[in-house]
């Protein structure tokens, strides 16, 4: 069946119409050509296709996008205003956290959800939340600096921060 | 230090140049590319290991709405145009699609092509093949066996690398690649051995699972031209085994290699190219086809591998004799299967100088998913075999295995087992080096029953991998009158930071900054042939046909700076975009001001090209032996220190520490991610990630149940060593550095597991259960305990009149 | 792989949905949180023409505690919220932990409490703690609503006692008695993501002088459906906890369970962890019971 859904992706209401039976990832990649949303193994483990919805990170490639009529969604795309790059967009790259970079979008999401979630996380919560997010070519310590690091950019009023 | 004085670019933790892109989700993947009028192509499988394609029954398929076509083995066959539907990078043993017979499960016998994913993936569904089901062989060792069903009736060779030119038309056998060396006397040797050890190691198959998986999308051009954009990490063989289908001049195929989601050598060769180009050239419309997940597992996989061991030491500790004897399940095609064998096969006694050698590898055809590249190569199979072996002889001759280690291994001008000369080998300052970082001391390897709690140890081992030799790099650099720098290079970008290191490079030798350069990504109709990205190769190979190129543009540029400036182009210095006289800074030019001098136009070019190619001395058929088996060795050691937990056999590693001999490293932090991220792939290989195969069929083909390595499962501490024994050839020292930290690893654990509860475990991978069985196993051999069923006997056997061994 | 074409029908009442379900019999499935259901359709393992989504259900989302009655878990609340809830970690804290070690994060933030119980697999976490507490399911259909304990939900292999049509609608979690100590253990043989070798969950309440007054014992991946270790209370109440004791509840888990060999050990090793669990479990509540005072 088809219908009519309305979402606010990356702050934009996108009025959309989607078969029942459409995946949130298909959907993102094909109709609104966001494709930071990378499927990975279609099983909701890898967290490539990481996504929020409604702040909360979410697998896409196991989301009905006829589901979400009202719901607020985040992808990579709508983490950097312009130059400006988010907190943990510019941990990720002072830490070089990325090596193939079909996980990162993912996995900064991911990130962002946890720092928003449990600002004040520990090591053993940071690691338990992410483990879900899987970096094939293991860059997880550099990935875990990056964590850090966002964390305390985000604890910190932020000074003009660009992509240049 | 010296370094940071000596050069600008070079060994500077430089910031990557894909960066940004990969931040904010920006880098185009194949999966992304779209174009007008696309179709999704999706392949229908084999059931069966080993069967006859009896008849493809289109009929329902094809009435699906949306369906364009529906193809099988037969359609190809009967295609004109498609003047060889057989491809393969050793033999031309696979099909575009299953023609004759479907080899393993998964096997592609037919391909649906429609408008979209979802009619193509209905239609699949009443794809009706009618099978007639053939004896199959799924046991590397058992193929060998006369009377094995024959998996391949002939073979053709494909000679489409000169490293493999030398394999033979075969028929009648399922062995297809034989790797012998013979050195000295070994039959001699054994003879007058005090000691023979003598085992059994295995590797079982396992996945590459790059999270992008393979993706191709194929279109036929207005020109008529094919042009491909693939995730493959061998541009140029994809363009040759293209053109080979269609009978087409190499220049009226294009392959096109955006960034990969990496590859791990899973995306080498030809893979889905063959069938997305077949699919485009007969509905004249763009398709894609990308693989899911589960078919992931049955398109290509790491070797299983049966390792036989011997070992004959004195009573001194000298090791006087090895053999090996290895079978490598390649699976139903060859792929790149005989490489592997000759690479990994003369490499099997380790970075060692034994007097007497004798080696057999066999790689074998059988009715499993095909086997390939993986990161390492093979190697770290072999090193499983040989440096869990140098452990049980050190043990059993109480010397300390470190110590046994260092006795026995190669320094430089030492002949390898080929005979080879040893030049820029880095094992003992690699083994020192991991020792220190994990505070080794001599083991000494308690008997502990099950049951009694955690028990800690702490072990090295050590592994050295030759580079694929011959092979060739090439490449073209333009310089811009404005001082930018343009590199023509088809190193594939798969994570590794290749892009970032070759810019570095070029940087240095044209003393303009990394930020002026840009790096084309793999594009055969604009940046020349290179072998393969794979196999540790790219740094220096790549690296050495951009040095040699840029040189060609930097000796243009101080010729005419010279002339200028009235000096001696020798007396000249290139750096930070000016010419200069050395010692007399201010007697200089910038780069435009050359250009402007030499050319007088404006956004005027300067090219250099050059063609790097690396020669080796062919092993000599029978005995292995070469003068120059390889261009350069790169070498590795690990430590590990683990707590066994005896109630339930788990191992936990409390600290690990890879060391890799890099040569010099271009970029510190590149090099320290290939390293940890090596290690941490192998860590995962060696507790928990395998294919799990029952006749032929994997039974954990999803990531829900084949397990990949997580934060939760790194080390607590995890320490990586760049090792710089410069090479003499090396662009600036360097060797590669994407697989050394993979080779010694899962004997690293072994030998700690050995050093904490007295257990050694043979077969890969390392479960709890092994470890506990081996437990059990122990007490009731020595009396103690009610055990579980019996495991393998001990591993040393005594030469007659010998004295008695410990454990 | 794509997904078959389906209706998604959108009810606001549990009764309306148990009517559209038993209208749809045999090509309807529930949907909540979906995470296991859409493998299975990605996998075009099951193909039902129409979804009934129940997160549109008004007031299922509910977490409270009542005293005298426990913690009430309206069906729709995530395992994230299990695990974070101040009120269950004061509570239940056993829940808290045992929701925290599902799947992973994205999983925990779709997956409910019902959604995860009426999906009935052998090998999942929650079911353990749950039946050691004795929590009970409120199944709601059209027409009627009756309450089952959580021991008696799982019959089988995906096979649960909900009647077509039936629905989980919440979760009842007694408080237990005071002292009560409660513990889960996950054993994973493999990677730290995997699922479960086996898990063991544990409930003590002392009696007085350090004596047991009463012990759960529920084991999960080693039989069709989780195991509630029959015996116990005959063997303990009434008596002080030994190491031999304890080896006498250890003997009580082979004839009860019926492990199978898989990836994650064969059927002898998880005999050997399911006995080294269940003493391991037994002493982990043991010191986290609090004899009662006076």
């Amino acid at each position: 069946m088809k219908r009519t859904i309305t979402l606010t992706v990356n702050g934009a209401p996108r009025q959309l119409t989607v078969e029942d039976h459409w995946l949130l990832s298909d959907v993102l990649r094909e109709q609104l050509k966001l494709y930071g949303v990378r499927e990975g193994c279609g099983t909701g483990v890898c967290g490539s296709c990481t996504v929020l919805v409604n702040g909360a990170p979410t697998a896409s490639c196991l989301t009905l996008a006829a589901r979400l009529d009202g719901a607020r969604i985040e992808t990579i795309e709508g983490l950097s205003q312009g130059p400006r790059l988010h907190p943990v967009q510019e941990a990720f790259l002072e830490e070089r956290a990325f090596q193939c970079g079909y996980c990162t979008p993912g996995y900064i999401l991911a990130v962002k959800a946890l720092l928003e979630e449990l600002p004040d996380a520990d090591e053993e919560e940071t690691k338990h939340y992410l483990a879900g997010n899987y970096c094939r070519c293991a860059g997880y310590q550099d990935i875990l600096r990056a964590v850090q690091s966002a964390r305390l950019k985000l604890a910190q009023p932020r000074a003009g921060a660009t992509a240049s | 230090m010296a370094i940071d004085l000596e050069y600008s670019v070079i060994g500077k933790r430089v910031p990557r140049l894909d960066g940004l892109k990969k931040v904010t989700g920006r880098p185009i993947y194949t999966g992304d590319i779209e174009l007008p009028g696309m179709l999704h192509a999706v392949l229908v499988r084999s059931p069966h290991p080993h069967a006859r394609i009896v008849r493809v029954d289109k009929h329902r398929a094809e009435r699906v709405p949306g369906v364009v076509a529906v193809v099988s083995g037969t359609d190809i066959l009967n295609t004109p145009g498609v003047v060889d539907p057989w491809v393969g990078p050793v033999f031309k043993d696979q099909g575009i699609l299953a023609l004759d017979k479907a080899r393993h499960i998964g096997d592609p016998v037919a391909a649906v092509v429609a408008e979209s994913r979802e009619a193509a993936e209905e239609a699949r569904e009443l794809v009706e093949v009618e099978y007639e089901p053939l004896p199959a062989v799924f046991d590397p060792v058992e193929a060998c066996k006369p009377g094995a069903p024959l998996v391949h009736e002939v073979l053709r060779p494909s000679r489409a690398f000169a490293d493999m030119a030398h394999v033979a038309e075969a028929g009648g056998t399922n062995i297809c690649y034989h790797q012998k060396v013979r050195k000295g006397d070994v039959d001699a040797a054994f003879a007058r051995a005090d000691y023979i050890f003598e085992d059994i190691f295995t590797s079982p198959p396992a996945q590459h699972a790059p999270l992008e998986p393979h993706v191709t999308l194929a279109y036929i051009d207005e020109d008529d031209r094919i042009t491909l954009w693939t995730a493959t990490q061998s541009p140029s063989f994809v363009r040759v085994s293209t053109a080979g289908i269609f009978g087409v001049p190499l220049n009226r195929v294009r392959v096109i290699v955006p960034y990969l989601g990496a590859g791990y050598g899973s995306k080498l060769y030809a893979k889905l190219e063959p069938i997305a180009a077949y699919l485009a050239y007969i509905t004249r419309r763009p398709v894609r086809i990308m693989l899911s997940r589960s078919e992931e597992f049955h398109i290509i996989t790491k070797h299983q591998v049966v390792a036989r061991y011997k070992l004959g030491v004195t009573k001194h500790g000298d090791i006087v004799a090895v053999e090996a004897e290895n079978w490598w399940n390649t699976g139903a095609y060859a792929e790149i299967g005989p490489r592997v064998v000759h690479k990994s096969g003369y490499t099997s006694a380790g970075p060692y100088k034994f007097p007497n050698v004798k080696i057999d590898a066999y790689c074998v055809y059988t009715n499993n998913v095909p086997a390939g590249a993986f990161r390492g190569f093979g190697v770290p199979q072999v090193v499983w075999a040989y440096e869990s072996m140098m452990d049980t002889a050190a043990h059993a001759l109480g010397i300390d295995p470190l110590e046994f280690r260092l006795r026995h291994a190669l320094d430089e001008g030492d002949e390898f087992a080929t005979g080879t000369p040893m030049v820029s080998i880095g094992v003992k300052a690699s083994l020192r080096k991991v020792a220190e970082a994990i505070g080794y001391t001599p083991p000494r390897p308690q008997r502990v029953p099950p049951g009694s709690g955690r028990v800690r140890g702490k072990a090295v081992a050590c592994g050295v991998k030759a580079v694929l030799t011959p092979s060739i790099s090439s490449a073209v650099v333009q310089m811009n009158a404005d001082g930018s720098v343009t590199v023509l290079s088809s190193t594939v970008e798969m994570g590794q930071g290749s892009e970032t290191a070759l810019a570095q490079i070029a940087a240095e030798e044209l003393g303009v900054p990394i930020t002026k350069v840009r790096v084309h990504l793999p594009d055969t109709d604009v940046t020349p042939y290179d072998t393969i990205t794979a196999g540790s190769r790219s740094t220096y190979h790549m690296g050495n046909a951009i040095r040699g190129a840029a040189k060609q543009i930097r000796d243009q540029l101080l010729a005419a700076a010279a002339e200028v400036l009235e000096a001696n182009p020798a007396d000249l210095v290139l750096r930070d975009e000016r010419i200069y006289v050395r010692g007399a800074e201010e007697r200089g030019l910038t780069i435009p001001q050359v250009f402007a001098a030499k050319l007088g136009a404006l956004g005027t070019t300067l090219v250099g090209e050059h063609v790097f190619k690396t020669i080796a001395d062919p092993l000599d058929h029978e005995t292995g032996q070469s003068k120059k088996a390889t261009e350069f060795w790169f070498s590795g050691a690990t430590a590990a220190e683990v707590e066994v937990d005896t109630d339930t056999g788990q191992v936990q590693v409390l600290k690990f520490v890879a060391a890799a001999d890099v040569g010099r490293e271009v970029n510190p932090h590149h090099c320290e991610q290939q390293i940890a991220g090596a290690a941490i792939l192998t860590l995962g290989l060696t507790f928990f990630e395998w294919m799990n195969v029952e006749q032929g069929q994997v039974t954990n083909a999803s990531l829900l149940e084949y397990q990949l390595p997580s934060l939760k499962d790194v080390p607590p501490q995890l320490e990586s060593v760049s090792v710089a024994v410069p090479h003499p050839d090396g662009p600036f020292g360097a060797k590669g550095v994407g697989e050394s930290g993979t080779l010694s690893v899962q004997p690293t654990i072994a030998n700690a597991i050995y050093n904490a509860c007295g257990v050694r475990i043979r077969d890969l991978p390392i479960t709890p259960e092994k470890v506990l069985r081996a437990l059990h196993e122990r007490a009731r051999a020595h009396g103690a305990e009610v055990a579980p069923p019996a495991a393998r006997q001990p591993a040393a056997v005594e030469n007659a009149g010998a004295t008695e061994v410990p454990e | 792989m794509t997904i078959h074409q389906l209706d998604l029908l959108q009810p606001t009442t549990l009764e309306e949905a148990s009517a559209l379900y038993l209208e749809h019999e045999g090509d309807a499935s529930f949907i909540a949180g979906g995470t296991a259901l859409l493998i299975y359709l990605r996998e075009r393992f099951y193909q039902p023409g129409y979804l009934i989504d129940l997160k549109t259900i008004r007031g299922l989302d509910y977490l409270r505690h009542e005293p005298g009655v426990g913690l009430r878990i309206g069906a729709l609340v995530t395992h994230w919220t299990m695990e974070r809830s101040p009120l269950v970690r004061q509570h239940v804290p056993v829940l808290a932990e045992t929701y925290r070690e599902v799947g992973n994060v994205r999983v925990r933030h779709a997956a409910t409490v019902g959604g995860n119980l009426a999906h009935g697999d052998y090998r999942l976490d929650p079911p353990a703690p749950l039946i050691a507490l004795r929590a009970r399911a409120r199944l709601v259909r059209q027409g009627g609503a009756r309450e089952l304990p959580l021991e008696d939900f799982f019959l089988d292999i995906y096979t649960t006692a909900l009647e077509p049509g039936e629905i989980v609608a919440e979760v009842i979690v007694p408080d237990p008695p005071p002292g009560t100590g409660a513990v889960y253990l996950k054993y994973q043989s493999l990677s730290a993501m995997d699922w479960p070798c086996l898990g063991v969950a544990a409930a003590l309440t002392p009696g007085p002088d350090g004596s047991v007054d009463d012990l759960r014992v529920v084991l999960t991946s080693v039989a069709s459906r989780p195991v509630l270790l029959r015996g116990v209370n005959e063997l303990v109440r009434g008596q002080r906890l030994t190491d031999r004791l304890i080896g006498e509840v250890q003997a009580l888990v082979d004839e009860q369970i019926d492990p199978t060999d898989d990836i994650r050990g064969s059927a002898w090793y998880k005999r050997e962890m399911a006995r080294l669990f269940v003493g391991r479990a037994i002493r982990a509540a043991q010191a986290r019971a609090q004899a009662p005072r006076g």
